[in-house]
Order: C-alpha cells, then sequence, then structure tokens
C-alpha cells in the first residue's frame, strides 16, 4: 500500500518465517501499514481498512492451515502512538506431529507497543495433533508503564487436538510463553535517567540479557508435557482432567479500565462454590445468560490482578461453551447476554474483532 | 569327660554364633551400602548435612503459619463435589493422594527452581524473587507465598540469626579464612517477599556449601514440608484420619515423588519455570469463591 519499500524485494531477503507488521499513523490521524513483510511459511494478510476504521486489522495465516515439524515463524510487529492493531487468525493453529530427528515447531512474536498505541491479539486457539512438539513465545513489550497508555488484549488458547481423532492431549510437548516487559524508547535510554518512572531494574537487565528489554513485568508460562509420566501412571490428559480447552486472557491499559472493571465485577459475582446452592433463584437476576449456560457447561474461570495486570484463566470441557463465554467477556454483555453498544474494544478498535469467538 | 565334652560344645557354640555374626555383619554392611544408593545425603551423615538445621526447619512448629494454607486442596474438594456422579466415587484418601501428585508436580515446575536458583546465586535473590513475583500469577497463590516467606524471614532474623548465620561478616570475624572467600560474598540483609527464593537464600546462609547434595537436602525438605502442609490440611478437611496421614507421609511413594519432583525441579531454568498443571491455576483462583472455607489457599 503506502510502504515506502518494494514488498517483493525485502521478502526475498529476510529468512524463513519471519514476518513484520509495522504500524503507523500519518497526521492527522490515518493509520497506516509502515510495513508488513513475511516469508513462507509465514502469510500475512491485511484487509483494506475501510475510510473510517478505527484500527487496522492483520490475518495471520500458514499456509496449508497449520505449522509441520520444523517450522520457525518469527514475526516483528511495531504499533506506534495512537496506532490500533487487531492480530486474527482464520482457523485454528494446527500443530502437526513432529517427525524424527526435526526440531520443534516455533512460534515467536515479539510486539513493541509505543506510547498511545493498543494492541489486540484475537486469534484462534492452538491446536497440537497427537505426538506433536510446539514452542510458542510471545514477547510483549510496553514502551509506557507509568500511565499504561501502552495497551494490549491478548487471548491465548489451546484445545486438546483433534478430539474426532481420540486425540486427547496426546502431545508430545507444548510450551507457551507470555512475557511482557516494561521498556523505554531508545531516545529515552540514551538520555539515561531523564526518563524517569518506566522501571527501576530496566537498564540492569538489559545489561544481562544483552539487549535492552526492559523489566519483566509479567510471565505467564504453561507447560504441558506428554512424556513425563508421573508417578503413579498419571497422563496428561488425565492430569487436565478432563478439560479440553484452556484459555488466558491478558489486559493492560488505560482504554481497557472499562473492561477490566466488568471482568472483575463479573467474578466478584461469580455464586459460592459449596455443598448448597443457595443462590439458584438469583442466577437470573446477578447473572446474565451467557453466565448460566457456562456453568451448566462446565466451564471454570478465574480472574486475578497482578501487577497492572488482569489476569483471566478459563477452562471447559467444550469448545463452543468456552467461546461464548470468552466472548462474552470481551465484549463486556449485558444481563441479556446481548453485546454493549459501548464495549472498550468495539470502541477503540470498532467491530470485526471477535471474528475468532464466533 | 563330661567337662571336656560340655567345653567342645561350648566352643562349637562360640564358633556358630561367630560365624552368624560375620554373615549378619556382611548383611548389615550390605544393606547399609544399598541404603546409601538409595539416599545418598540424608543418612550418608555427610559434614554438610548438619542434622540439627534440618529438624529446625523441617518442624511443623516452624512458625511462618503454613499451616494456614492448603495450596488449592480445599478448592480441589469442593470443586469435585460439585461434578456429576456418573462413575464410582474416589474415596477421599484416593482424590488426596491424586491432588498431592499433581500439586508436587506443579510445585517442582514452578517454585523449586527459583528455590535452586537462590541457593546457588544468593547475591541475586532480589531479581530471582520479582522474577518469581512476576511468575506467579494466581493471586490466591501469590499471598500464601508471600505471607510464609515473609513470615520465614522474620523466624530468622528474630529467632535463627544469632546463632545459625555461617556466610558473610560473620565468618570472617570469626576467622575462617580457610572456609571459602566465596560465602564471605554472600550478602545477608536481603529479605525476598516469596517462600520459594526466601528458602533457597536462607538456607545458603546457614553455611551450606553450593554442592548438589546441600542443594538436594534444600529441596527435599522444602517439598517435604509441602507434602506434611498438604496432609494436615487434609486431616482437618477431614478427608483421612492422623493414622492415615502419616501412614502417606510414611510410604514408599510419598518418598519415591518427592524425590522426583527435586531432581524435576532442579533441572528447570528459571526462564523455563512455568505452571504444567494449568487446572491447579484455576483450583486455586477459584479458592475466594469458596461459599465456606477454612484456609487462606
Amino acid at each position: 500500500m503506502t510502504s515506502p519499500a518494494s514488498p517483493p524485494l525485502t521478502q526475498s531477503s529476510i529468512p524463513d518465517g519471519d514476518g513484520l507488521i509495522h504500524v503507523r499513523v500519518l497526521p492527522p490521524s490515518k493509520l497506516t501499514l509502515h510495513q508488513l513483510n513475511y516469508k513462507y511459511p509465514l502469510k500475512l494478510i491485511s484487509p483494506a481498512p475501510s475510510q473510517w476504521a478505527k484500527s487496522l486489522t492483520v490475518f495471520v495465516l500458514s499456509y496449508g492451515g497449520g505449522l509441520v515439524s520444523g517450522d520457525a515463524v518469527n514475526l516483528r510487529v511495531v504499533v506506534e502512538g495512537k496506532g490500533r492493531l487487531c492480530l486474527q487468525t482464520q482457523g485454528s493453529t494446527k500443530i502437526f506431529k513432529q517427525t524424527p530427528s526435526s526440531p520443534p515447531t516455533i512460534q515467536r512474536m515479539t510486539v513493541r507497543i509505543h506510547p498511545g498505541a493498543s494492541f489486540l491479539l484475537l486469534p484462534d486457539p492452538v491446536q497440537p495433533f497427537a505426538e506433536s512438539n510446539y514452542i510458542q513465545h510471545q514477547i510483549f513489550e510496553l514502551e509506557d508503564t507509568t500511565d499504561d497508555t501502552s495497551s494490549l488484549v491478548v487471548l491465548d488458547w489451546v484445545t486438546e487436538g483433534r478430539a474426532a481423532r481420540d486425540e486427547h492431549w496426546s502431545l508430545r510437548r507444548f510450551e507457551s510463553r507470555n512475557e511482557f516487559y516494561g521498556v523505554k524508547n531508545a531516545d529515552n535510554v540514551v538520555d539515561g535517567s531523564g526518563g524517569g518512572g518506566g522501571g527501576g531494574g530496566g537498564n540492569k537487565g538489559g545489561e544481562e540479557v544483552g539487549l535492552v528489554r526492559g523489566k519483566l513485568l509479567l510471565r505467564d508460562a504453561m507447560i504441558l508435557d506428554g512424556d513425563d509420566l508421573l508417578s503413579g501412571e498419571e497422563t496428561l490428559r488425565e492430569r487436565q482432567d478432563s478439560q479440553t480447552i484452556f484459555a488466558t486472557i491478558l489486559i493492560r491499559g488505560k482504554p481497557f479500565t472499562k473492561l477490566i472493571g466488568y471482568i472483575k465485577t463479573r467474578y466478584a459475582n461469580e455464586p459460592r462454590i459449596g455443598q448448597k446452592r443457595w443462590d439458584t433463584d438469583d442466577d437470573s437476576r446477578r447473572h446474565n445468560s451467557i453466565e448460566v449456560e457456562a456453568r451448566r457447561n462446565g466451564v471454570l474461570w478465574a480472574a486475578s490482578s497482578v501487577r497492572g495486570f488482569l489476569l483471566v484463566k478459563v477452562s471447559g470441557v467444550e469448545m463452543e461453551g468456552v467461546k461464548r463465554f470468552v466472548r462474552g467477556l470481551l465484549s463486556e454483555v449485558d444481563e441479556e447476554g446481548v453485546a454493549r453498544e459501548g464495549g472498550c474494544i468495539t470502541q477503540e478498535f470498532g467491530t470485526g474483532m471477535f471474528r475468532c469467538l464466533e | 569327660m563330661e567337662q571336656n565334652t560340655a567345653t567342645e560344645t561350648a566352643g562349637d557354640n562360640i564358633q556358630a554364633l561367630k560365624s552368624q555374626i560375620a554373615s549378619l555383619e556382611s548383611e548389615l554392611a550390605a544393606t547399609k551400602a544399598q541404603l546409601q544408593v538409595q539416599i545418598p545425603a540424608s543418612i550418608a551423615g555427610t559434614p554438610s548435612a548438619p542434622l540439627h538445621l534440618w529438624l529446625l526447619l523441617a518442624d511443623s512448629a516452624l512458625p511462618i503459619g503454613s499451616f494456614a494454607f492448603s495450596s488449592g486442596l480445599e478448592s480441589y474438594i469442593s470443586h469435585r463435589s460439585l461434578r456429576p456422579v456418573t462413575t464410582p466415587k474416589p474415596s477421599p484418601r484416593a482424590e488426596l493422594t491424586r491432588f498431592l501428585r499433581l500439586s508436587l508436580l506443579s510445585v517442582s515446575t514452578t517454585t523449586i527452581p527459583f528455590i535452586a536458583a537462590a541457593f546457588r546465586s544468593p547475591s541475586s535473590v532480589l531479581e530471582l524473587d520479582d522474577t518469581f513475583d512476576a511468575t506467579t500469577t494466581c493471586e490466591v497463590a501469590r499471598r500464601a507465598s508471600v505471607s510464609q516467606g515473609r513470615a520465614l524471614c522474620s523466624v530468622w532474623d528474630k529467632s535463627f540469626a544469632s546463632s545459625l548465620l555461617k556466610v558473610g561478616s560473620s565468618s570472617a570475624a570469626s576467622g575462617d579464612s580457610d572456609s571459602g572467600s566465596d560465602d564471605d560474598n554472600i550478602p545477608i540483609h536481603h529479605r525476598p517477599d516469596h517462600f520459594g527464593p526466601a528458602w533457597g537464600y536462607i538456607t545458603r546462609l546457614t553455611g551450606l556449601g553450593d554442592t548438589p547434595e546441600a542443594l538436594h537436602q534444600v529441596l527435599f525438605v522444602f517439598l517435604f514440608n509441602h507434602v506434611k502442609a498438604l496432609l494436615s490440611a487434609a486431616v482437618r478437611l477431614s478427608l483421612i484420619g492422623p493414622y492415615v496421614a502419616q501412614q502417606i507421609l510414611g510410604s514408599e511413594e510419598v518418598g519415591r515423588l518427592v524425590c522426583e519432583a527435586v531432581e524435576r525441579g532442579r533441572k528447570v531454568r528459571v526462564e523455563e519455570a512455568g505452571q504444567c498443571v494449568p487446572v491447579l491455576d484455576l483450583w486455586q483462583g477459584r479458592h475466594e469463591r469458596l461459599y465456606t472455607r477454612i484456609f487462606n489457599s
């Protein structure tokens, strides 16, 4: 589009599986994809935004709808001030069986969020097939953690595999890490002490790692090991306690204050767990239809406020139920289970953000 | 004659007894050797295993308030009872031992790497503490960890530091120069918040060397205490009686599980630590939603 570099040339010069998305806002307030590069097996598609679009959407795809053994994807994302970017997928990310002597399948993503920029990551779930070996490492670098104007909503979820082929957590290994760092932008680092606030341990941490990554704000890591059989012969499937899907939602930043408040209230309203159900009659009054339905479907969820983030964990025995529940939560549904007009995500990004949750 | 036969019989008896003693002694030696193979550090009595220290740290009366936490057991049991009854209901004991296995597995990949790291490099304990804080995302688990960690540090300050502190300035003052100049570099005034990093750091302050055996002990005692706290919670939740609790605690299975957890956890680097039993985070996170609860976690 308006990208100054000619895409074919750039694309041939980058390594396999690499990609770059750079969102820039041109004055007065025109959202542009300053750069969009990718190379097999990664594919990025950006539908042309309508004139009044509040945000840009990029679809992260892999050829053939999945990643095979040994594939390594390395996506770098930059969202500059006032930029609004939403990453989605078109269908679950299938992770195929690891072939002998090939390395695990790896997806890395590093997202830099400038002050005043906002980022959504709302993909379909990852679906690790039997005997797959997958490492997902997502790093989010937030430039403004003082006023919290670098904002994001990240959804990371995984399912048990191909249930139709009797795959229930029969993967070999699955690792997912979401790391959030408070970083100062390059100018401030040169200034030294002038920047202030951004994070005390920033420089120290950077020296050790050898790059300016800044202070670790939060790390959410899940490791599923199918090989490591527990004493007592409890398999990974049994350890998952008949849950077929696990979702983690991480939210931070000023623009999402209302959303965070909404989710906290919803969690506080969860009925008490006990032998007697004192709350049965209250269900219709205090809980919306989606919550009532989710509870019937065995959706479990918990919300924590941790170090400036809201972290929500959801699990369930059935995919669709969890999807509906997560969508309800993120679109801030009202008592009737209808998405609210002024929901944070819709207000900031416009409509169509919840495609992967439909 | 009679006397002669008497002495001969006596002589035979003595011979028989001597050979019996010899065979028993060799058997004893062999058994001892087996024991050493199984548990290298604890019984062998290496100089790095001061019994006094371990008895203090493994004491259930250690005032760090571990009795107030069930590490998610209470919530787990409540959630289990909500399930529709389809298969024959597992016995409370079966539920407990299952939870015990899951809990040990989870602790081994979340907390143990940080204890090991704090023990190996006590000077970076505050960074480790902050990283652990960033990595522990379950609110309920965080509260439990901070509460016990701070309590351990105050017990150290108020009770143990005066007698047990064996590194840093005090060892230099006692002229113990050959005990290793490394020990003198260990800062003694850090006070980490979280239980795991505090455990690794404070055990190091007692003068234990950075040896694999000492680390094994440090991790073993931490996990053994964890099992004791869980069993004690189970007794108070009326899942099992006190005799069964001791039976489980003394069982070969618990010994093996703890050793496996130690071995698994010490191999994991801090950056690689993570939750390997995701349902545990949900059960524990939902602890606050229990209608009645007797524990803080």
